[in-house]
């Protein structure tokens, strides 16, 4: 065999094995391993700073080999942080189930009156999605809001096709914008049950929940999310693993 | 304007009673004259460094140019002073074009740069959305000729939410969104929509370019989606600070003229003409003290005028109304979205932009279309990327309200019927498409 003939098969190879990579490759954008996640925050340059910063939900930034964004949804990321839908990478595989979500968080201080003026700029909540199937055309899941936008009440929301309606409403429905509030929810295979500070704060009977995958976005109003851990097992090789997952930039290092 | 009338009174008072004063000394008529030519220039001159702003906004040199050339007259006009001062003009000029010939026979770099070369008379300024459309720089679809032929031609035309920021697939832009549903739901009917939208883009860009270069495409409709940019305190297109669009427009317009004239623009080119910029700025720093060129601190940039005023929006979009009746082709207004929209009447309550085109709307019957209603609807829902820029969501929807306007005869108006039935949809046999009279 010519050497030409060997150079084109080995080409043919390539274009088959990279063919047959495209065909597994994940519905959400890939994670590129960069030096800026290996650094401490506070070592990088103000430029590596910003890139970090694109990366996650308003003033809460995410790992990205934790969370990621769907490749459709791709965006150019100069200049704004769009608020998008991250998915943990996790949840991506069929076998994925949550069993527990802890979250500590504060939104930025804002008082009602300026919400009320500016209700575009203002908009203090965030949504934590489950069950989510994020295919072209038919998206669906559950999101549960936290909020403390006086227009938009916390719930629990069906999402169907980019578009949500309260299935329940939390108690209490509008949180406050300046302290900090410990989330705890809990998936079983028939209800939802989401605590606030420890007391109530939603409980509702709820089919399948556990089947999708797990979202978060944030508004344009920062949040600032200092805890997050999301319990649920994984069945590889045929065994059931629990796994811990947070992804938040800076409790994945160790850092403050 | 304002400017150069209260420039004009401000000279002629100086003048009259420059003249009273220099007569009660009573001098000879020629050492008034020379005295009042002397005194009314180094007015002129110092109205010039206090008041504009040499280094962007080289109109100002043209007004002040034309004052010394008017003081200059002014005492020419003396019968008895005339013969000398064509002399002394003769004397001036050749005293100018020494004085360039020895400037320009110095190596460039013993001349500040701002003197050994000016910058231009006319920056492209005017011309930069102008320039995108004429190599048909549309996102996604391009027109394939400047004919409709026979198809039924829609720009859509706004700022960045228009243009799709920051999508990376112009596919999912709503002029795109609003193509595929006029194209499955209208077969067999001739339909183009081309997203004109430039990220940056304000009003007046929009003005211009349709009488530039948009009207070269033929358009039937014309919708216009914006007003966040026009609101910006950031003079992000122009990049003058301290002055509106409009202003910038109307006066880089004159420019425009002037620098066709090839013997003004080569004064402009001059290292004379950069010697006089240059002192007149020194002067002006002196005085003022240095400002930096684009204000940078949140404060400053909260001191700017805003791009457009609200009474500046409104004029402009006047003016497009009426182009569009000179013109032949219907605009139509599209009120350009927020994150979490309010409901329409408390966006026109709290927002004088959204109240302005509504009521340039009802003055020129344009078409309107409300976005804030169906946008106010689906508050809950993820439809921005920020506060103004739509997500894919957010564009479909509003391609839907566009769609459901544009081709509802009731609610795009008879003039939008009439232009429509043009080019064969909503014929007049239809029963599909009865009209209210």
């Amino acid at each position: 065999m010519s050497a030409y003939k060997r150079i084109f098969f080995l080409f043919l190879w390539c274009c088959f094995f990279s063919w047959g990579n495209v065909q597994a490759e994940s519905i959400l954008t890939p994670f590129v391993d960069s030096p800026v996640y290996s650094k401490k925050f506070s070592d990088l340059s103000s430029r590596e700073q910003a890139k970090v910063k694109l990366h996650g939900i308003r003033s809460t930034m995410l790992h990205p080999k934790f969370w990621g964004t769907l490749q459709r949804e791709k965006t150019y990321n100069v200049r704004i942080t769009p608020m998008k839908r991250y998915f943990l990478r996790a949840s991506e595989s069929p076998t994925y189930r949550p069993n527990r979500l802890h979250c500590q968080f504060r939104f930025a201080p804002v008082d009602r009156a300026k919400i009320l003026k500016s209700p575009h700029e203002f908009d203090p909540l965030f949504e934590i999605g489950f069950g989510v199937d994020p295919t072209s055309g038919k998206e669906k899941g559950y999101g549960l809001r936290v909020s403390a936008y006086p227009l938009l009440p916390s719930a629990l929301l069906k999402i169907e096709n980019s578009r949500s309606s309260v299935l329940a409403a939390a108690h209490p429905p509008s949180l406050g914008a300046y302290q900090t509030y410990t989330l705890d929810v809990e998936f079983s295979n028939s209800r939802l049950l989401a605590r606030l500070n420890g007391a109530d704060f939603l409980d509702v009977p709820l089919e399948g929940p556990k089947n999708g995958m797990i979202s978060l976005i944030s508004s344009w109003h920062p949040v600032y999310i200092s805890d997050l851990e999301i319990h649920g097992t994984v069945i590889e090789g045929g065994q059931e693993i629990s796994r811990v997952d947070s992804g938040l930039l800076f409790q994945e290092r160790g850092e403050k | 304007m304002t400017k150069f009338l209260l420039a004009a009174i401000f000279f002629i008072v100086l003048f009259f009673s420059g003249r009273v004063t220099f007569q009660k000394y009573a001098l000879s008529r020629r050492s008034i004259l020379c005295l009042e030519g002397a005194f009314y220039f180094s007015c002129v001159l110092t109205f010039g460094i206090l008041h504009f702003d040499f280094s962007s906004l080289p109109v100002s040199t043209v007004f002040l140019c034309l004052l010394t050339f008017l003081s200059g007259g002014l005492v020419a006009f003396e019968k008895s002073f005339r013969a000398p001062a064509f002399v002394g003009l003769a004397v001036f000029l050749a005293l100018i074009c020494s004085v360039e010939s020895f400037l320009t026979s110095l190596p460039k770099d013993v001349l500040p740069r701002e003197i050994s070369s000016p910058p231009s008379l006319y920056s492209d300024r005017l011309d930069r959305a102008a320039s995108v459309y004429r190599t048909k720089g549309f996102r996604g679809r391009k027109p394939e000729s400047e004919s409709a032929n026979g198809a039924l031609r829609i720009f859509a035309m706004g700022g960045s939410s228009t243009w799709g920021v920051p999508l990376v697939s112009p596919r999912e832009t709503y002029p795109a969104v609003l193509q595929t549903l006029a194209s499955e739901r209208r077969p067999g009917e001739k339909i183009e929509v081309y997203n004109a939208g430039l990220a940056g883009m304000g009003i007046m860009q929009v003005l211009d370019s349709i009488s530039e270069t948009i009207l070269r495409f033929n358009p039937h409709i014309i919708t216009v989606s914006l007003w966040y940019n026009d609101s910006s305190r950031q003079s992000i297109w122009y990049g003058i600070p301290g002055r509106s669009d409009r202003d910038v427009y109307l006066s880089e317009r004159v420019l425009k003229k002037i620098a066709r004239f090839p013997i003004l623009n080569r004064f402009f080119q001059s290292r004379i003409y950069g010697g006089l910029r240059y002192l007149l700025l020194q002067g002006k720093t002196v005085f003022q003290g240095a400002k930096p060129a684009v204000p940078t601190e949140r404060r400053e940039i909260a001191e700017n005028p805003r791009r457009m005023s609200p009474e500046e929006y409104r004029w402009a979009l006047e003016q497009v109304a009426i182009l569009g009746e000179k013109k032949n082709f219907l605009p139509v207004f599209v009120f350009e979205p927020l994150n979490r929209t309010s409901t329409r009447e408390d966006s026109l309550k709290e927002n004088e932009y959204y109240l302005a085109m509504k009521q340039v709307a009802e003055k020129y019957q344009v078409p309107l279309v409300d976005t804030l209603t169906p946008f106010h609807e689906r508050m809950g829902d993820w439809l921005f990327y920020d506060l103004v820029h739509p997500n894919p969501s957010g564009h479909r929807l509003m391609a839907e309200i566009l769609y459901d306007f544009l081709f509802s005869p009731e609610k795009i108006g008879p003039k939008g019927v009439k232009i429509l039935r043009e080019v064969g949809i909503f014929p007049e046999d239809s029963k599909e498409y009865p009209l209210r009279k």
